[in-house]
């Protein structure tokens, strides 16, 4: 199945190929404000999610605001 | 007095910048920054299900302070450039404090992958507050580059060993034509109000505050030091005599002459 699996925040995750990001944020994350994501280094607008198909392979990094600084 | 402090485009009447790190809990974070005063404040960005992502931001928005996200963790341009586009996209600001350090131990600046994070960043349209050495040379090579201040260091992040360097942070502070805000390595109110006397536009801060037995009498300490150091350096300070000869009493009249 690893050929199947979306990298997601790092960690092979299988069942995400053919999916959208905004499908798979929703499973990650409870709040839908204050994130971002990044498919393979390039940052998605909030539009994008809904149109954006995920492939084997592909890396996908889910961030948030934390105490920081 | 009418003395804003204008940053990027932005005015704020607080001169003080706090940040998040640091704190043991939300509500004390909470306390000590409205106790600061400040108007402006940093988060860092990372990968959501680590648990500690969200909240910070009602906190933020309850009071009307603005964030002001960082690339802390950065070890490269690359990184810093992805994170910052990341912070753009989930928070919905321009602005972005440049953190790219050279290793974990002692979280200074990498210089090199510094200037190119922000001569990118400044291309993509970032309002770039870059943390950097306290090296004026650096710091000059950063205004050119286009930010919109410069954020040198007084001593490395978390040490709060406070300004070890006064000497270079006034020679930047005399170049600089864009604002600069002293970052890391404050350790009590003292040291801010050095830097501020020293000329610098602002403060930068978390660790002295957060990690406090008090953090919001330190916050409110802070916030006075930042206030009174900033009059000292407007109100234009009496030059330093090392064999004064100037009597602060009339010097004719005494009675036992």
């Amino acid at each position: 199945m690893a050929d199947e699996s979306v990298w997601v925040n790092g960690t092979a995750t299988s069942g995400g190929a053919g999916r959208s990001v905004a499908e798979l944020v929703e499973e990650v994350s409870d709040r839908q404000t204050g994130i971002a994501v990044a498919v393979n280094q390039s940052v998605l607008t909030r539009a994008e999610w809904a149109r954006t198909i995920l492939a084997a392979g592909d890396r996908v990094e889910i961030v948030g605001a934390v105490q920081g600084g | 007095m009418d003395d804003p402090f204008e940053l990027g485009g932005r005015t704020y009447s607080s001169r003080l910048i706090m940040g998040t790190g640091g704190s043991a809990n939300l509500e004390v974070m909470e306390e000590a920054l409205v106790a600061s005063g400040t108007q402006l404040t940093t988060v860092a960005m990372r990968r959501l299900g680590t648990g500690h992502e969200g909240s910070v931001l009602d906190v933020l928005k309850r009071h009307g302070i603005e964030v002001l996200p960082n690339t802390a963790g950065c070890h490269t341009a690359a990184e810093a450039v992805l994170t910052a586009r990341l912070a753009r996209e989930a928070l919905g600001t321009d602005l972005i404090k440049v953190e790219v350090v050279a290793d974990d131990h002692l979280l200074l600046p990498d210089p090199v992958e510094l200037l190119d994070a922000v001569e990118t960043l400044v291309a993509d349209g970032f309002t770039v507050l870059p943390y950097t050495n306290d090296d004026p040379i650096l710091a000059r090579r950063l205004e050119q580059a286009g930010c919109a201040a410069v954020m040198p260091l007084a001593a490395p992040i978390g040490s709060a060993l406070g300004i070890r360097n006064p000497h270079n942070l006034s020679l930047i502070t005399e170049a600089a034509q864009v604002p600069v805000i002293v970052d890391a390595g404050i350790g009590t109110a003292s040291d801010a109000a050095l830097a501020m006397e020293l000329g610098c536009s602002a403060v930068m801060l978390a660790t002295p505050v957060t990690r406090a037995e008090k953090p919001a009498l330190m916050a409110a300490a802070m916030r006075d030091a930042v206030s009174a150091g900033r009059a000292a350096r407007l109100a234009g300070r009496v030059p330093r005599r090392w064999h004064s000869g100037l009597a602060s009493s009339p010097v004719e009249g005494l009675p036992t002459s």
